[in-house]
């Protein structure tokens, strides 16, 4: 049985990513190619939401303040650009190195608290980034960033393609979710979810649960910044609005519909939202009351989010 | 008694928590080999010795030195790495895991990185049969009765075979046949392990332990062989009269 359970799981994965990258071409067939910029749009989401279940689902730690990582790695690879540094490879480098940096100052804080405190120190420091983002007249100030080029990765690649950028930002997505899996199964990840559990009695038996939670809280940063790089590329402008607590608030709100700690949730979440939001905003300006009802929904019914939903429909149980 | 080698030590131990005092100049040595029980009546101060001795809390003053290391301002996890386990008086377990995998977590956190795969899961499968929970190995936490919950809460901490182990109320809320089942389990344990067992059941206590320290008001009132202290005229006014 869990094997079967096994193969199914590897058969709707492979055939997701089958059907992810054929979807560009099926897109145009149908002379609807400019939703593969929405479909580029749901994988930048994607990613940065899945940061934020490594951290909040699988860490347990509620950061409120996610989006300032997304926010800065998109400002990081947007002065680069604008300074006429096009290497895809140094914006790569700067913009983990400076979030990675930023989630290690700001974890290293917020993790001696627990609780509300946590949720409301990380939420402070990245309301700190967006005024400072604001406050940099030198890139935009509180009217954001314009970038004419794009990062150059490899010759070939365009960014400001819709297809180029979408196979991109799929293989980056594939990357993530490759990496949370093995991450889960690791013993460094299994620790983490114990902490999560208990982090009493895990310090007890000998976790460094602090260093452990930094750990993750930085990578997850990092990852988020990688969204925020493609971010820039791919709208060619950067808004402090980004870094905004609501900004945070909305990844949230993807990984809560997606599924709290389970490996699919951001992906869920993030295509969910981003296509209601496209698809309702069509019809009236006041889309996010309707989103309410769809989140409410999957609250009360669904309770591991749609991807718990997904999988007791799959039969492949947890 | 002739190779009484102090294995734990408290020094003066002090902890206040706003105008009550939970410990007040605690001195107590636990010595290698025996099973030492520490009573008291309920608010006498024995989860916050217990905390302090663990790491979980930081006295005011006072020294905790174990073997023969000063280890008062180490934190919970290296004082685990050491050799120093505790249990919990409200079961504490990974919910996300079941029974077996509790129990690979438990020796992976105490330094197992050295542990090969097949080692852990050998030494797992020792603690389970130990813990009589060998055929409950994949079920999950919440299937757990109250007692197996004790059981395995007792055998996360004896897990990787800890120096000393600091037992907090093991049998609480327990059966009749179940606490029984914990006094064989802790008889057993005293061949590798140094125990320091907070207890509230008197009778337990007195069968199990090789000396007996009774916690009134966080202050050590008398220290001993158990016949030594029962007899204790301080004792009995101030704690085993009430009962």
């Amino acid at each position: 049985m869990r094997s079967f359970a096994k193969h199914l799981a590897l058969g709707a994965t492979l055939a997701t990513l089958v059907a992810a990258l054929l979807l560009p071409p099926v897109l145009h067939s149908f002379g609807a190619g400019y939703y593969v910029s929405t479909a580029g749009r749901v994988l930048v989401f994607a990613i940065a939401a899945t940061s934020l279940n490594l951290v909040l689902g699988y860490g347990g730690m509620v950061s409120f303040g996610h989006a300032a990582f997304f926010g800065l790695g998109a400002y990081a690879t947007g002065v680069l650009v604008s300074e006429g540094v096009l290497n895809g490879g140094v914006h790569l480098v700067a913009t983990v190195a400076l979030t990675a940096l930023a989630a290690l100052v700001i974890g290293a804080i917020s993790l001696r608290t627990r609780g509300v405190y946590f949720i409301m120190i990380t939420l402070a420091f990245g309301q700190m980034l967006f005024y400072l983002a604001n406050s940099i007249k030198g890139y935009g100030g509180d009217e954001g960033l314009n970038i004419r080029a794009r990062s150059l990765l490899v010759p070939g690649i365009d960014l400001k393609d819709a297809n180029h950028f979408y196979y991109v930002a799929l293989a980056v997505l594939a990357a993530t979710l490759f990496g949370l899996h093995a991450f889960v199964r690791s013993r460094f990840g299994r620790a983490v979810v114990a902490i999560r559990d208990d982090e009493l009695r895990a310090e007890a038996l000998g976790f460094a649960t602090y260093r452990m939670r930094l750990a993750v809280f930085v990578a997850a940063g990092a990852i988020a910044g990688i969204a925020g790089a493609l971010s820039v590329n791919q709208q060619g402008y950067v808004s402090p609005n980004l870094l905004h607590w609501t900004q945070s608030g909305t990844l949230m709100v993807m990984v809560i519909l997606g599924g709290v700690a389970s490996l699919w949730g951001g992906v869920l979440g993030a295509a969910v939202l981003v296509l209601l939001q496209e698809s309702l905003s069509a019809y009236t300006r006041h889309w996010e009351f309707w989103t309410g009802w769809v989140l409410l929904a999957v609250v009360l019914f669904a309770r591991r989010g749609l991807a718990g939903w997904l999988a007791r429909a799959g039969g492949s149980g947890r | 008694m002739s190779d009484a080698v102090v294995l734990l030590e408290a020094q003066q131990l002090s902890k206040r928590f706003g105008g009550v005092v939970a410990s007040a100049g605690i001195d107590l040595q636990v010595r290698s080999g025996e099973i030492h029980a520490l009573i008291g009546p309920n608010g006498a101060g024995k989860t916050t010795l217990v905390a302090q001795l663990a790491g979980q809390l930081a006295p005011d003053r006072g020294r905790i030195v174990f073997a023969g290391e000063d280890i008062t301002r180490l934190s919970p996890h290296q004082r685990a790495r050491r050799g120093l386990a505790r249990s919990f008086q409200i079961t504490r377990l990974f919910r996300s895991f079941d029974v077996r995998e509790n129990v690979e977590l438990a020796l992976q956190a105490a330094g197992g990185a050295r542990m090969t795969a097949g080692d852990t899961a050998r030494r797992a499968d020792e603690v389970l049969a130990e813990i009589g929970l060998a055929d409950r190995a994949t079920a999950s936490i919440d299937a757990l009765s109250h007692g197996e919950q004790r059981a395995l809460e007792v055998g996360l901490a004896l897990a990787s075979r800890p120096r000393l182990l600091l037992l907090d109320e093991p049998m609480a809320g327990m059966g009749h046949d179940e606490s029984k089942r914990m006094e064989a389990l802790i008889r057993r344990l005293r061949v590798h392990a140094t125990v320091l067992l907070i207890e509230h059941d008197v009778d337990a206590v007195f069968r199990l332990a090789d000396r007996v320290s009774v916690l009134v008001s966080g202050q050590i009132i008398a220290s001993g062989a158990p016949e030594a202290v029962r007899r204790d005229a301080g004792v009995i006014e101030a704690y085993l009269g009430e009962e």
